[in-house]
């Protein structure tokens, strides 16, 4: 691939993140693993998407990115060095967030640029020496202009409101962003304004930008490679195109599938043998897709599958673990 | 239920007017919405968030807030005029032979008491049978909508089910009475794509088997061209176009349908990676100004825009717009974009 020889910004090694669920009066403890060794580069400038149903711990494995949650075992290097070696507010002028819901996102009780401010204030980072200039770059950036400084967020509409978030994002100078469902609380003629925004400004400033959505037909338009998560897991890793066009795990095709064509010619098509998303504390064993496989061999429910090369993609499926495939050297 | 043919209108509804009261004077939710449903039909209501889709679903099920008050040429409900029927003539109607499901099923249902006895509740009270009727129905329903061990599930507490379940459970309690109408809003939304795929298949399933008039209020045109017969577009209060699914996606003509398809990420023209936008936001009801409702947001928009209110025209039968370009005009944008 093209981006090997690439620096990467991030690299996950095995990273896992596992909640105990406490002790039942006279069970036995049980425990959610929520990211379970999932192993990731991100190369800088790039426009990375993790793709997944709700439980499938993308917004967990986010929250590891950002240093607001403590990975259980694996290891995460920022730019070459180990992200446990940098203090919570060196990642912060690094690594920044826009989240879901702009209307709990930003503190209603502070002007839209005080908001926007605060990262600076807190953090000293670059351009603190001149906050209000800072400020203004910031909104000029996601096209808010100097009359919305003064607003407070209750005064704004919902993408206005996500423009603030970004801006806010934006301040620090980070090199990576990581957007966790940035668009879904939005409507559909705003989500395109803000998503042609991220992609100006990925372009524009250089950002790395990780993409968390559940909305295909979104990350296929976003990204130039795709991660799609389930249960903990990445089951299949490669370019946007090679994946949307020619899905490998059956839990994409699944995905895909799912896609409500915006064409009353196209009939809806049904997941068949579905018994629903599995028990998170309780995961199948081997591969935690087979329960709701067509195509799950023996094996599945034994062995978990690998990562493995297939082609242009990765894919962790028995199915693709044949003659064809070499084991990635990890 | 009474047999009926099959072109039976359930609903009518014409020029429906929601107004709510504010300190400095009523605010006009929906102007002069008006539609049909007939049995077995799909109709879809789209818009975005605040075009008065949901309080024109909530005027007719009667559940509007304090506030708000309707004025209406006529709401026809297979035979009944529904303006003018008091507050226990409508609770007989609503839940029994019209339905509502809502968005939420987190939310939508009670989370103190059992599914079952939620769902035995709705057939109790309208006098449908006793209890155990009521239980071996409720049986026969989840099973229905694909919940596996129904009998036992009925002791349930929706905090034990998945949210696809759960709102699977509301589905059957919105057909426990045998409804002819159902309203669902958005009742996918809060679900995953693959539970959204399977919850949209069975909705279509019961209402061919059930002969239901469904009106669907959604935001997603994609759910829109798999599930709908027709289509109504509001924006701002107004039905700006109606026409049927198929219509409707071949030839918008009204700017913001318009607008609104070319949004859809995956269908600009390939090598082009930006997305269309219609540029501005949604005008609240407090600026609302005479004339058309999209003239600050329309490329096209003139000067005349901004005059008198404009008449919905009908260009085809079951085709209508609401905007005073010519026709062909309006088309040829389309092709062209």
């Amino acid at each position: 691939m093209e981006q090997n020889n690439q620096k990467a910004a991030l690299q996950v090694r095995d990273l896992s993140v596992t909640f105990s669920l406490g002790k039942k009066l006279f069970g036995p403890s049980s425990k959610l693993h929520a990211v379970n060794g999932v192993s990731l580069d991100v190369f800088r400038g790039e426009f990375l998407s993790i793709v997944g149903e709700s439980g499938c711990g993308k917004s967990t494995f986010a929250k590891v990115l950002l240093g607001l949650q403590k990975p259980t075992s694996g290891a995460i290097d920022l730019n070459g060095r180990p992200l446990a070696s940098y203090s919570r507010l060196e990642i912060a002028r690094q690594i920044q967030p826009v989240f879901q819901d702009p209307y709990s996102s930003l503190n209603p009780r502070k002007s839209v640029a005080a908001n926007v401010a605060l990262p600076l204030i807190v953090g000293k980072g670059e351009g603190s020496a001149d906050i209000r200039g800072s400020v203004q770059k910031a909104l000029d950036l996601v096209g808010l202009s100097r009359k919305h400084a003064g607003a407070y967020p209750n005064q704004l509409s919902g993408g206005q409101r996500q423009r603030v978030a970004i801006a806010r994002a934006l301040i620090t100078r980070p090199g990576i962003l990581i957007c966790d469902e940035p668009t879904s609380a939005l409507d559909v003629s705003v989500q395109a304004q803000i998503l042609n925004l991220l992609q100006n400004l990925g372009r524009e400033l250089n950002i790395t930008c990780i993409f968390i959505s559940h909305d295909l037909s979104v990350v296929k338009h976003m990204s130039k490679r795709v991660a799609v998560m389930y249960l903990g897991r990445i089951v299949e890793l490669g370019a946007a195109e090679d994946v949307f066009n020619r899905p490998r795990h059956p839990y994409t095709k699944m995905l895909i599938g799912s896609i409500l064509p915006a064409d009353p010619g196209k009939k809806l098509s049904i997941p068949t043998n579905d018994g629903g998303f599995p028990d998170p504390t309780n995961p199948p064993p081997g591969c935690h897709f087979s329960p709701r496989c067509d195509q799950a061999m023996e094996v599945c429910s034994k062995v978990k599958p690998d990562l493995l090369r297939d082609e242009a993609v990765e894919v962790a499926c028995h199915l693709y673990s044949g003659t064809s495939t070499q084991r990635l050297a990890s | 239920m009474t047999s009926s043919p099959a072109s039976e209108t359930v609903l009518d509804v014409k020029n429906l007017n929601v107004y709510i009261k504010t300190a400095v004077g009523p605010l006009q939710a929906t102007k002069d919405v008006s539609f049909q449903v007939r049995r077995g039909e799909t109709l879809a209501i789209v818009g975005e968030s605040g075009c008065g889709k949901t309080i024109t679903s909530l005027a007719l099920m009667g559940l509007l807030p304090k506030a708000a008050f309707v004025q209406a040429e006529s709401c026809n409900f297979a035979g009944t005029e529904l303006q003018g029927l008091t507050r226990s003539q409508l609770s007989r109607i609503r839940g029994k032979s019209m339905s509502m499901i809502f968005q939420d099923p987190m939310t939508s249902l009670n989370p103190v008491y059992t599914i079952g006895d939620q769902l035995a509740e709705v057939y109790v009270k309208h006098g449908m049978g006793n209890k155990r009727a009521a239980r071996e129905r409720a049986i026969m329903l989840l099973e229905r909508v694909g919940i596996k061990n129904a009998a036992e599930r009925l002791s349930y507490y929706p905090h034990q089910l998945s949210g696809g379940l759960r709102q699977r459970v509301v589905i059957a309690m919105a057909l426990m009475c045998g409804p002819q109408l159902i309203i669902a809003d958005e009742p996918t939304t809060a679900l995953d794509v693959t539970v959204q795929a399977r919850t949209l298949a069975l909705l279509g399933e019961l209402q061919r088997e059930f002969g239901l008039a469904l009106i669907l209020i959604t935001h997603d045109l994609g759910i829109v061209a798999s599930m709908a017969d027709r289509v109504a577009v509001m924006y701002a209060g107004c039905v700006v176009e109606a026409a049927t699914t198929e219509e409707l996606f071949r030839s918008p003509l009204h700017p913001y349908t318009q607008g609104l398809m070319r949004c859809i990420p995956g269908r600009h023209k390939a090598g082009d990676s930006h997305l269309h936008t219609i540029p501005g936001m949604v005008p609240s009801l407090v600026e609302i100004r005479p004339g058309c409702v999209f003239q600050n947001r329309c490329a096209m928009a003139i000067e005349r825009c901004g005059g008198s209110d404009i008449e919905l025209r009908d260009v085809e039968e079951a085709h209508s717009f609401r905007c005073i370009m010519p026709q062909a005009e309006l088309a040829s944008s389309w092709l062209h974009s």
